[in-house]
């Protein structure tokens, strides 16, 4: 009996002991890892250079050609009018975007582009720095084959450092450009932490792009296109970063950010504009190789944006038809008449001589013909006629409002109903514009007719601009350097029509309030009973534009509230 | 037999102690530290239900005869379609706004809720209790924050042979079909629809230019047009339902005991098949279940349990794609197609129809597109072992059990294809194709394995009862991870403990502990304490109220504790940082690289933990004049850690994206309530009545949920009830005086941001008086999906042999959102639908016709285009969802015991059920929806008739 319950006792001990023994704490450690953890990264190359890649997709992630309601930006600008009755962009036209709804809110991608670069460059440094080594780990760089692509990678990658300085620069152009002084964060910050980061004033930021502008522009590629690695062209390159110097100098020495009108901002815009100009003209290896294209209309089309000699840097996209089915008139099968030029934009393409108000659009600026499909032109394989009863008759439902359609990136004759595609690729820096950029800051720094030494003075660079073969505007004749100025205004106005500019440009000069505010008109055409077609002007909007507060975007409300006030909104807003 | 009273009494007293101790779980707060079961005193438990009163309602899925049987338990259906019907179960409302889903432990182990408890049979059910209390579910640790469902299976509780048997037989239907309107109403809509949509063309004014000509509507009403009516074609009026069991169970004296349990039921569904269909097969369930319980006692200190429980399931349906959504899309199209596309198969040819705009005939989809069938296995064995260690010291115990739970899934397909044809002409591509055998494949499977060690202790000295446990428990899952690699497996381990002391039984105080940990935390993050304490006080028991006439027993509990949720829906092993790959730059001049990026995942949270609960409870129970019993208890959930993300993070940090900001355990929500009971006996001569009542009310507010601020602060959801549905405040119909000559809204109007309107659209209340009416005047519209409300009554009468039972089930404090599930039948023609009754009464004005309703209208003006003005959330299209079912009827009667004992019997039942006969609901009243299914395959209403009888 006693013996019996000796055992039982035993087991019942035995049992309880073996059940505690049981809760190794590895029994909870149940986790397999299927997506790369830290471990992963450090050991492959390869990582390196893709953490490189990142901060580019900030670049494109937004599409230019479908920055509002899918469709280009410039219908929040008297550039153009939307057709659509409903869209974002009539939150712009009517004056009602705020803080709780701005449609160009790009604020948080523009900092996950900070951010990127930020991440980039602290990794590296965290690695010690010698990409070199880094690149070499786990990899074959013995064999001839792999050792060229070593020194490929180690090559590439020396342009990437030098690269996401001027990125990261740029993407914070892009947020002064709207917000004005903006918080300057130049590392990462973990989630958790909530640094109180007020904003940084205009002028901060301004010296902050300079910096890393100068200090990294040595160690950029100078010119993709000719080097070995042009499947790499579309980063930045030396030119683009010193246009991008040019251009952030240029706004800071705008009325808007000197309001004082202090030349010395002017006349350091002008040496970084003469700067990159004498780059750009370089016709060797170590210069941009950059000259204007022959064919205003053809290079915004398809790859000829990427392989002329105008452009210093554009950005990608995929090939599609997105835009011709946006903008094509409605009387094509696919169309949707989108964003149409106003005739604010048309009546400032300058008339040549034999001009007659009976035939408006002969004996004007060809650049008109080359951005602006007009009544009467060929489009789309027809002529274009917007008279009642014609093949684009006004009155049609979604016809344009403003009697023109969009020319300028749009390819003719796109077969939509076979969804055809096209590339559409988006010019960031290109020499025209850069040749602008020269003329103004060297008008307002040293006058109309002053070369500085830098070989070109202001009027001879915008003639050099009017003077693109194809275009062969005669030159300006306007002395004084508030006449040239009047003209460089008007030259950027109808040369860098749609691409983006006219709305900061506004902002700059300070023209904005009075004209974006001014309602948008368009034409109508009616056949007289002769047959004779009669031009008149017709209002088609009224828009509204309040500053100084619109001056600026507003930063996003959760913005304001998440920091808790340390981030102050932008006054007014 | 002498001995075989004693052997009663030696069983009954072996009983008693092994019942409330199979392990730590099985005690039931109130029960074991009240007296014994025989005591009179003890109040009735309305967390507790037995087996026999869920067979009350005959129904394929167990979830589905729960409703209104244990208060604090709210069960909705949420569909009928056999395989499908699993109902939502939720204690005392909805505390989080994470996974809010109750556990389910069978005879002490968890068991997955959707592929095992489902389908339980109802016979083999002994009990099924809800535990809510804050002791009870401390001692879960970081299963029991939502509740827990505690299961118990039938056991042997006698020691001679006995058998008992049932079968059910009956008729399912549809509990309302609701029907769009023929081809002559929609027809004639129409033309008003299209009418509509030319106002702008025609020059901002209505003008009649009808689609179908009078002719046309002539012969649809004469009946010679088309005129198909898809639900009748479809379905067919009734469904059977089938089931039939046999218990055994019996016992060699002090040896063992037995139950065996075995179940077959078959349910067949309403798709209108022919049973003999090749190519085809109507849906149902067939389910065959066998468990068997053996108790062993041996050795004079063990005492064994061997439980083996499994289930074969076989279940069919006309898809031959095994998704859900397969069934869903086919509820779409046979309710949306119009009467008049065509004749179900085309006149020349005989063939199925079908054209470009309506691909889908929705017979055709049922009886030619081949079947899927799916056949799971089920085992479930538990087996533990028990020592008395009495000899040691009076009381002590000590007990193992394991479970192993296995479960599989197979399924067939087989698919065929069918060519459209329409007016005599192939319309699309498809070819009629003779059925193909699918695949065989497995489609998942489930092993888990669980044990339980347990020490009690359980002795009374004097006045003074001591009852204490402690317990541990491991569990390891294994689910089919389906290339999910965070769900490779699940581990779980738990200390816990509870211990309670009785004084002079009445006082109690009661401490209960929790200590869990989970693998889906870091190392040093993974355990957690859930301590839980309560008192409670026999008021009845005091001098002063030991004689009062009226009140028989009155207790008075406080409680209070934590205890944890670890399930939840965004995820496992937040706190390991991964990385992903991102686009990069696109680069090339005449062919484009994509140089891809790499970048941080979604940010981790290294002290990622359990949500907690904090419970507290305060509750009266009383018992007045011998049959009246009531119970009020008021409780309180605060919920906090709630795994939620974190969207207040500031924009240049430059993290964002709903898919890169954190998970962190940050949310907070409140949930209080209140549960009432009441239930009263009375025998009136031969005559015995019940009648047992019971309601919770549970009202919850997000507490902070790191939601960014709107623009105005009446757009916020942090505040409101989980899941208040938001959109705009409607304000009437746009009537003529409210637009100029061009069509534009005079001034001092508010803009519509949505899209043009013209008259005969909603208008909307400008909230915020900007003058525009837009996404920031978007406020609280209604009360949520869910009930505030829960209610049941339950009715017995016994009289003689006949006895007669009714459950009236009730909830209210919800809304229904009618552009949610039932988009498709309250939206007319957008899209090529139909049109129901509820948009029969539009507003429109076409003098020249004689239609004018601008006054009386109840719908917005009907349009064939979609309008984004119209059809957004607003008050306009909530609708109240309250409801009263009567969810099961009983009618039943015992032959008397000298009648059946000739007939070998002890005894013989016969039994009508009708189960869900009635409703009672404004919602069921002006639109003919079912307030739990209003859109999908509805819920089913039953008749059956049934026999059981014991040997």
């Amino acid at each position: 009996m006693y013996l019996h319950d000796h055992i039982s006792t035993k087991i019942a001990i035995a049992i309880a002991a073996l059940s505690l023994s049981g809760c190794g704490k590895s029994f909870l450690d149940t986790r397999l890892d299927t997506q790369p953890t830290e471990h992963n990264i450090d050991g492959n190359y390869t990582s390196l250079m893709q953490l490189a890649n990142t901060p580019y997709a900030y670049l494109s992630q937004r599409n230019e050609f479908a920055a509002l309601d899918g469709n280009l930006f410039a219908a929040a600008t008297d550039e153009a009018q939307q057709t659509n009755t409903s869209g974002d962009v009539y939150l712009f036209n009517n004056g009602n975007w705020g803080a709780f709804n701005n449609p160009d809110d790009r604020y948080n991608m523009y900092y996950s582009g900070i951010y990127a670069a930020n991440y980039f460059l602290e990794y590296l440094d965290k690695k010690g720095g010698d990409y070199k080594s880094l690149l070499a780990v786990n990899r074959d760089t013995i064999t001839q084959e792999s050792r060229t692509k070593y020194l490929n990678d180690v090559s590439s990658m020396g342009w990437s450092i030098a690269e996401a300085h001027v990125l990261r620069a740029y993407y914070y152009f892009e947020l002064i450009k709207r917000y004005g002084g903006v918080p300057l964060l130049t590392k990462t910050f973990n989630v958790n932490e909530k640094p109180a980061i007020a904003a940084s004033s205009f002028q901060e930021v301004v010296e902050y792009i300079v910096t890393s502008v100068d200090s990294h522009v040595k160690d950029l590629q100078p010119n993709w296109k000719t080097s070995q690695f042009t499947n790499l062209d579309g980063r930045f390159n030396q030119g683009a970063a010193l246009m991008l110097k040019a251009r952030v100098l240029l706004y800071a020495a705008s009325p808007l950010h000197n309001p004082g009108n202090d030349i010395a901002k002017w006349q350091r815009a002008a040496k970084a504009a003469a700067e990159a100009l004498q780059f750009a003209d370089r016709m060797d290896d170590a210069g941009g190789r950059n000259a204007l294209d022959n064919n205003y209309r053809n290079y915004f089309l398809g790859n000829n944006t990427l392989n002329s000699a105008e452009t210093i840097m554009a950005i990608r996209y995929t090939a599609s038809n997105d835009l011709e089915r946006a903008n094509y008139p409605i009387a094509t099968p696919g169309g949707l008449s989108g964003v149409t030029p106003s005739e604010n934009l048309v009546s400032a393409y300058e008339k040549l001589d034999n001009y007659s108000a009976s035939n408006p659009y002969e004996n004007r600026d060809p650049r008109l013909g080359y951005s602006v499909v007009v009544n009467g032109s060929n489009w789309n394989n027809r002529t274009i006629d917007q008279t009642a009863g014609g093949s684009d008759d006004r009155r049609r439902t979604n016809a344009s409002r403003t009697g023109y359609y969009l020319k300028k990136f749009v390819n003719d004759n796109v077969n939509l109903v076979n969804n055809a595609t096209n590339p559409h690729n988006w010019p960031l820096f290109r020499y025209g514009d850069l040749l602008l950029i020269y003329a103004e800051a060297m008008n307002e720094a040293y006058g109309a007719d002053q070369a500085n030494g830098w070989g070109l003075s202001a009027r001879e660079a915008i003639n050099k601009l009017r003077a693109r073969p194809g275009v062969n505007m005669p030159a300006v004749q306007v002395s004084g350097k508030a006449d040239l100025r009047t003209a460089i205004k008007h030259e950027r106005q109808v040369e860098l029509a749609f691409e983006n500019h006219r709305y900061w440009d506004l902002i700059r000069w300070g023209d904005a309030a009075n004209v974006l505010n001014k309602p948008i008109y368009g034409v109508t055409v009616t056949k007289t009973a002769s047959g004779a077609l009669e031009y008149g002007t017709r209002q088609v909007q009224n828009r509204v534009f309040i500053a100084p507060k619109m001056n600026f975007y507003p930063f996003p409300q959760a913005e304001i509230h998440i920091t808790g006030g340390v981030l102050a909104q932008n006054p007014g807003w | 037999m002498n001995t075989y009273s004693m052997i009663k009494k030696a069983t009954a007293l072996l009983f008693a102690v092994w019942s409330g101790s199979t392990s730590l779980k099985a005690q039931q707060p109130g029960e074991w530290i009240a007296p014994d079961s025989t005591d009179s005193q003890k109040v009735k438990n309305y967390g507790t239900v037995r087996g026999q009163e869920l067979e009350k309602i005959p129904a394929s899925n167990l979830t589905n005869t729960l409703y209104g049987r244990l208060n604090g338990l709210m069960v909705t259906q949420t569909n009928g379609q056999p395989g499908y019907d699993q109902a939502t179960l939720l204690m005392r409302g909805r505390a989080t706004y994470d996974q809010a889903a109750l556990v389910c432990y069978v005879d002490g182990f968890q068991v997955d809720m959707s592929f095992y408890f489902q389908y339980l049979a109802a016979g083999e059910i002994a009990s099924v209790t809800i535990l809510k209390d804050p002791v009870s579910l401390a001692t879960f640790g970081m299963k029991g924050a939502n509740g827990v469902l505690w299961v118990t299976t039938k056991r042997a509780n006698i020691d001679t042979f006995r058998i008992d048997a049932q079968v059910v037989s009956g008729i399912q239907q549809a509990v309302k079909i609701r029907k769009p309107y023929d081809a002559y109403q929609y027809a004639n809509l129409y033309n008003q629809a299209i009418s509509n949509d030319a106002y702008a063309l025609n020059g901002n004014r209505f003008q009649w230019s009808p689609t179908y000509s009078d002719e046309a509507l002539q012969q649809y009403k004469d009946g010679t047009g088309t005129n198909v009516d898809w639900l009748n074609e479809s379905l067919r009026d009734n469904g059977r339902y089938t089931n039939t069991y046999v218990n055994m169970q019996g016992g060699m004296k002090e040896v063992a005991k037995y139950n065996l349990y075995l179940d077959y039921m078959d349910q067949t569904g309403l798709f209108n098949i022919p049973s003999g269909a090749e190519a085809s097969r109507n849906t149902g369930l067939k389910r065959y279940n066998l468990r068997s319980n053996v108790d062993l006692k041996f050795f004079k200190i063990f005492t064994g349990k061997i439980d083996l429980g499994g289930r074969i399931e076989s279940y069919s349906q006309p898809f031959s794609n095994n998704t859900y959504d397969n069934a869903q899309n086919f509820w779409k199209r046979l309710t949306t197609y119009p009467n008049n596309i065509y004749p179900v198969r085309d006149a020349l040819t005989g063939q199925w129809s079908g054209n470009a705009l309506y691909p889908n005939n929705p017979v055709a989809e049922l009886n030619a597109l081949g079947m899927y069938a799916s056949h799971d296995r089920t085992l479930q064995g538990n087996f533990s072992l028990r020592e008395d260690l009495s000899f040691l010291t009076e009381g002590l115990y000590l007990e193992q059990a394991v479970s192993f739970n296995t479960w599989s899934r197979v399924i067939q397909n087989k698919a065929a294809t069918y060519a459209r044809y329409y007016e005599g002409k192939q319309a699309t591509a498809d070819q009629n194709t003779p059925l193909v055998f699918g695949s065989n494949t497995p489609y998942g499977q489930l092993t888990w394995r669980q044990s339980n060690l347990s020490a009690g202790y359980k002795r009374q000295f004097g006045t003074h009862r001591i009852n204490a446990v402690v317990n541990y428990y491991a569990s390891d899952m294994i689910p089919d991870a389906n290339e999910d690699a965070s769900k490779i497996a699940y581990h779980y381990q738990q200390f816990s403990g509870r211990a309670s002391y009785a004084y002079q039984d009445k006082y109690f105080a009661e401490l209960g502990w929790g200590y869990s940990g989970s693998d889906s935390y870091a190392p040093g993050h993974r355990w957690k304490l859930y301590p839980a304490a309560s008192l409670s006080w026999v008021l009845s028991e005091e001098d002063f109220l030991k004689d009062n006439p009226v009140i028989n027993y009155a207790k008075l509990r406080l409680a209070a504790g934590k205890t944890g949720n670890d399930q939840t829906l965004q995820g496992r092993y937040l706190y390991q940082q991964y990385y992903r790959f991102l686009p990069g730059s696109v680069t090339g001049n005449n062919s484009l690289s994509f140089n891809g990026g790499l970048g941080l995942g979604r940010l981790a949270t290294p002290d990622i933990t359990a949500e907690q609960s904090m419970k507290y409870e305060l509750g009266l129970d009383l018992t007045l004049v011998d049959n009246i019993e009531f119970q009020a208890t008021w409780f309180n959930d605060r919920r906090s850690g709630i795994i939620t993300r974190n969207n207040l993070v500031a924009g240049y940090l430059g993290y964002t994206g709903a898919d890169m900001l954190p998970l962190q355990n940050i949310g907070k929500v409140n949930n209080q309530g209140v549960e009432l009971g009441l239930s009263y006996h009375e025998k009136i001569g031969a005559m015995q009545l019940n009648v047992g009542m019971m309601a919770t009310y549970a009202k919850n507010k997000i507490v902070y949920q790191a939601e960014i601020p709107n623009k105005n602060a009446f757009s916020n959801t942090t505040g409101l009830a989980i899941g208040t549905p938001m959109g705009l405040v409607a304000d009437g119909f746009y009537q003529f005086e409210d637009f100029n000559a061009d069509g534009s809204l005079k001034n001092g109007l508010a803009k519509p941001g949505f899209g043009p309107v013209q008259p005969g659209d909603l208008k909307y209340k400008d909230l915020d008086q900007d003058g525009l009416v837009d996404q920031s005047d978007v406020t609280a519209i209604g009360k949520p999906a869910y009930p505030k409300w829960y209610y049941a009554l339950n009715i017995g009468l016994a009289y003689k042999g006949i006895d007669l039972s009714a459950l009236f089930q009730g909830a209210a404090g919800m809304d229904i959102n009618l552009l949610g599930a039932t988009y498709n039948q309250v939206v007319p023609f957008v899209g090529n639908t139909t049109i129901y009754p509820i948009a029969g009464n539009a507003w429109a004005y076409y003098p020249t016709e004689g239609i004018d309703t601008r006054n009386s209208a109840t719908f917005p003006r009907l349009t064939t285009q979609s309008n984004a003005n119209n059809y957004t959330n607003s008050t306009f299209w909530m609708k109240n969802a309250d409801f009263l079912k009567l969810r099961s009827l009983q009618v039943g009667y015992t032959l008397p015991s000298a009648v059946s004992e000739k007939m070998q019997l002890q005894k013989f039942r016969v039994f009508l059920t009708a189960v869900n006969p009635f409703v009672w609901s404004s919602l069921y009243r002006k639109y003919r929806m079912d307030p739990e299914t209003p859109a999908g395959y509805p819920a089913l209403k039953s008749y059956n008739l049934g026999i059981s009888f014991t040997f």
